[in-house]
């Protein structure tokens, strides 16, 4: 067992399966020489040459295009896109390529690929760098989102990505990139779709994913000194999503709060609050809450960022409502 | 959307208005600030203005008759809307209704799981306008349902009055409370094959047996005395009162041998031997173990036998041949502290004999009042193959033989 950083454990991912599978390869912007912008692939170029580990102009839409070729022809690329945020530029090859071929040849190519970077609020990067993409990109059928928060789930989650046949959205965060966390010494595999229970608890269910975790499982402690235990549901993957596991927990806790860092409006927290009331209305004691970030673009001021994202306090509140606390 | 406009503070005492005079009527416009009736307050009676733009779709408020602060006035919205939910029938003293405003009806009294949407804040329905509606959580309706719980019974301490998790479990724990600590249920235990015997003999015998009861109250003492000196005489026999009154029953069957007889359909069967059934008590029942041809076995011979079978009996050890063929059978209570007691005759038997317990009495000897042992019998007759005045010469020999013991030496 070592403590590696969340960057290392992906960088550690990406070197075994390139040594496994000489198809893999990586591409984004400053990934070689610059051993990448948050320094992730640091050591990479050196390590397997420019063959494998490319310079990509600023050009997401080209070197994303680029990316679903090379996989239509059978190689696996991993494609970088700085921050998410950028990753609107190759829109259209995320809406109408990656996810649709596989569909409409029929099956007759498989585009196993994977597209990675940041994802959501750092800090004081301002409207353009700072939005949450997961809500946007889970809403379309054809591929797997996945938004690791540990080094050990960001490891085990991203072999698992570059292994499987589908194009995978994995979602990262600058924020998250120094955390520190356990990561085994042998190989592992972390399956896509698992969610993870952070921390047992009985009274309430926090559903949240990426880097909103560390406010929660705050928040949770905040909650314990209050008598109430929280239990605090990873879900990793937001598509496909791990319903049962949704399920059997607020089952368990009849009560559901979504702590979701993105918009509310038709987000994932309110698509998890439908399934929930759809399925297991029965056992709930009180309607399902979300905290989100307020309906606005970012903020550049740091105490309105603050104020935007979802915080220990507005998550202490509305587990207390649902709990009648 | 068609809404309710509610009876407004007009002073800040006040705690409900009367509406003395209506100034609009169903079907009119209004603005804000229009004064739409006159109201009484605790103060005077003061003008009430309209506080938004719509028409009149309804005038709940009677003229005259108070309503509280917040309770619903009228109804205010666009021309031909639904009355919104909760609305009661029209007002008898309004202006004529549009065909539009049915009126919808009172609200159910059933209770209504509420959906569980982003808002908390209670439905408008004003204190006193429909009957009470149960805002209940999904899982404390369920939970309710299972644990028997009247609803209304419980009060909700979420928001609205809302019935929650919590409420039921404190309802169901002040239930538990209140219930007794220990139910006293009964249980059901597996008939052994003994008690069904038991049951399905004796339910036979009873049933089918005519039986009549001759009570005697004997004399012991001699018998006391006999024991003793047994005891004194032979202290590893162990004889006990018991077998002195089955080597009596012996001879007295001799004595009097119709009555060593079985009822059957064919005929009355005479036995020739005497086979004395002693009755066992059991854990789980009672047994009769025979002792065969007891008129010829000494008292220390039936003393050693039935101490034999009894012990084999508790064991479940008896043989089938060593419980049947008897042709009368003794039972003893005495050792239970029983008085007299009558018995069951076992089939095919004619006769039973109960003993009760031997307990000094004053009884008058010789026109003295003298305390003595006194023992009572009591014998249980097939009315069928024996008659009372035999059953009674049987009961007169034995308590020959139990008073005299020393005559069954010589007669």
């Amino acid at each position: 067992m070592a403590v590696l950083q969340y960057r290392e454990a992906l960088n550690q991912a990406m070197c075994e399966e390139m040594l496994r599978d000489e198809n893999v390869f990586l591409m984004g912007e400053e990934v070689g020489q610059y051993q990448g912008a948050y320094k992730v692939s640091q050591g990479m170029l050196e390590k397997f040459g420019e063959k494998r580990v490319i310079d990509t102009p600023i050009a997401e839409s080209g070197f994303a295009g680029l990316g679903i070729g090379a996989a239509l022809m059978g190689l696996r690329p991993i494609v970088e896109f700085m921050t998410w945020n950028f990753s609107a530029v190759a829109f259209d090859q995320i809406l109408n390529n990656s996810t649709k071929i596989r569909y409409m040849s029929g099956g007759q190519f498989t585009l196993p690929m994977v597209f990675r970077g940041g994802n959501g609020a750092a800090h004081m990067l301002g409207a353009q760098h700072s939005q949450a993409m997961d809500s946007l990109y889970a809403h379309l059928p054809g591929h797997i989102v996945t938004c690791p928060a540990t080094p050990y789930d960001a490891k085990g989650l991203l072999k698992a990505a570059i292994r499987d046949d589908n194009p995978v959205c994995f979602m990262e965060s600058e924020v998250l990139y120094g955390t520190k966390g356990e990561v085994p010494d042998g190989e592992y595999l972390i399956p896509l779709g698992k969610a993870d229970i952070k921390r047992p608890g009985k009274d309430v269910t926090i559903i949240v994913w990426g880097k909103a975790l560390f406010t929660v499982l705050e928040a949770a402690n905040r909650l314990a000194e209050m008598g109430i235990e929280a239990e605090v549901l990873d879900l990793r993957t937001v598509r496909p999503m791990d319903k049962q596991a949704i399920f059997t927990s607020v089952s368990k806790t009849n009560r559901a709060v979504v702590v979701q860092e993105g918009w509310p409006v038709a987000g994932l927290g309110a698509e998890i609050a439908c399934l929930i009331q759809e399925t297991i209305f029965d056992e709930l004691d009180a309607p399902v809450m979300r905290v989100t970030n307020e309906d606005v673009p970012m903020p550049y001021n740091k105490h309105m960022e603050k104020r935007v994202l979802p915080d220990v306090a507005r998550i202490v509140e509305a587990v207390k409502k649902v709990t009648y606390s | 959307m068609a809404h309710f406009a509610q009876m407004p503070k007009l002073t800040d005492t006040m705690e409900e208005g009367v509406i003395v005079k209506w100034m609009v009527k169903v079907g009119d416009t209004v603005s804000p600030g229009q004064q739409i009736a006159e109201v009484e307050t605790d103060k005077a009676v003061m003008p009430m203005e309209a506080f938004d733009a719509g028409t009149v779709l309804q005038l709940i408020a009677q003229e005259g008759k108070p309503v509280p602060l917040g309770g619903p006035i009228y109804v205010l919205g666009a021309p031909g809307e639904k009355l919104p939910e909760g609305s009661p029938a029209p007002a008898a003293t309004a202006a004529p209704q549009p065909a539009a405003a049915s009126a919808s009806p009172a609200q159910s009294a059933e209770p209504k799981a509420e959906k569980p949407d982003a808002k908390t804040e209670p439905p408008a329905v004003a204190p006193g306008i429909s009957a009470k509606r149960l805002l209940v959580s999904p899982i404390a309706g369920r939970m309710a349902a299972d644990a028997g719980i009247d609803l209304y019974t419980v009060t909700g301490s979420g928001p609205a009055g809302r019935i929650i998790k919590r409420d039921i479990e404190a309802a169901i724990q002040k239930k538990d409370a209140k219930a007794p600590a220990v139910s006293k249920a009964s249980t059901l235990k597996d008939l052994t094959m003994m008690r069904k015997t038991v049951a399905k003999r004796l339910s036979k015998a009873w049933s089918e047996i005519p039986h009549f009861f001759l009570e005697r109250e004997v004399d012991a003492t001699a018998m006391r005395q006999l024991q003793k000196t047994l005891k004194e005489e032979l202290p590893d026999a162990h004889i006990s009162l018991n077998d002195i009154l089955i080597k009596c029953s012996a001879y007295a069957l001799t004595k009097v041998p119709d009555c060593n007889v079985s009822w059957t359909e064919a005929g009355i069967e005479q036995h020739e031997a005497v086979h004395v059934s002693v009755a066992v008590a059991l854990e789980d029942g009672l047994i009769t173990p025979v002792v065969r041809n007891a008129d010829g076995k000494t008292v220390m011979a039936i003393a050693q036998e039935v101490r034999a079978l009894a012990q084999k009996a508790k064991e479940r050890r008896l043989q089938p041949e060593e419980y049947s063929g008897g042709t009368f059978s003794i039972s003893n209570l005495g050792m239970f502290g029983i008085d007299k007691f009558t018995a069951i005759i076992n089939p095919p038997e004619a006769m039973i004999l109960a003993v009760g317990k031997v307990e000094p009495k004053p009884v008058v000897v010789d026109g003295q009042v003298v305390v003595r042992d006194r023992l009572c019998l009591t014998l249980s007759c097939d009315h069928r193959v024996v008659d009372g005045a035999l059953g009674a010469k049987f009961l007169a020999e034995l308590t020959q033989a139990i008073e005299h013991p020393l005559r069954m030496l010589v007669v």
